[in-house]
């Protein structure tokens, strides 16, 4: 299991790369009608695909964690059939008022270039 | 011409939302999937993932600026959002062009809130204060 000590700042934790297909678009729009952009991912996707990334690189997690804060910077909307690749950087830790403070960030780019960046701040249960 | 709010969009979170939520995610933490689990917390009940609220927030940003980008959305999580709440999600510009964001659940309570940037963050922040 992942711990707060385990955090490193600075360190590079992963890369994944994973196909936008049109299963995963439809996927989102069956659960999300409106977000039907004709092939163009739509913005909240950012979150499916950092999520994603996070779930299979940053593992083992101790249960508990909670997710406080999430900033997102998006600087185009993937096409379906690209690879994208979201690499996670841990570039914080602390802890504050007692609490355990880890601090990610989510780098995504494709072929077409970069494509959006994450930042999660976790409050870390162990 | 920057509009003075945002278009509220609002919806159900349901156990049929957050079960396809945590497959598209593929985040099963028992906190949100799992109703025996849930009972026993204090919430009594499974609580969304944040995120799937937070869509309802791009799709108001969508609505009203389109597909422009770059565009910045920073948000803190600040109440769960229990199974079965309708939520709604709105904002309201700043003087700075900038906008609040927030997502209510029925009784008006704040469960997200946060700041989004047509045209981009002035500078990426790394956090505000939880």
């Amino acid at each position: 299991m992942i711990t707060y000590e385990d955090f490193v700042p600075g360190q590079v934790m992963g890369s994944q790369a994973t196909l936008l297909d049109a299963v995963k678009l439809q996927a989102w729009r069956a659960l999300f009608p409106e977000d039907d952009l004709n092939g163009t991912m739509p913005h909240g996707m950012v979150a499916a695909i950092a999520m994603g990334a996070y779930a299979e690189l940053v593992q083992p997690r101790p249960p508990g964690n909670v997710h406080a804060v999430q900033h997102f910077d998006l600087f185009r909307l993937p096409q379906a059939g690209e690879t994208l690749t979201t690499t996670i950087t841990c570039v914080a830790k602390e802890i504050r008022k007692e609490r355990r403070r880890v601090t990610l960030q989510m780098d995504c780019a494709g072929p077409a270039g970069p494509a959006f960046r994450g930042i999660m701040t976790v409050l870390w249960a162990a | 011409m920057m509009p003075d709010t945002l278009p509220e969009i609002g919806r159900m979170v349901d156990r049929a939302a957050i079960l396809a939520y945590a497959a598209i995610t593929e985040d099963f933490n028992p906190l949100h999937v799992d109703e025996a689990f849930a009972a026993g917390t204090p919430f009594g009940k499974p609580i969304a993932h944040g995120m799937l609220s937070l869509n309802l927030v791009w799709q108001s940003l969508r609505r009203a600026f389109g597909r422009a980008m770059p565009i910045a959305l920073e948000v803190r999580f600040v109440r769960p959002v229990l199974q079965d709440t309708h939520v709604i999600a709105g904002g309201r510009r700043r003087d700075d062009g900038s906008y609040d964001v927030w997502v209510r659940d029925a009784s008006g309570q704040d469960v997200i809130v946060g700041t989004a940037w047509p045209g981009g963050a002035p500078t990426t922040k790394p956090e505000q204060p939880a």
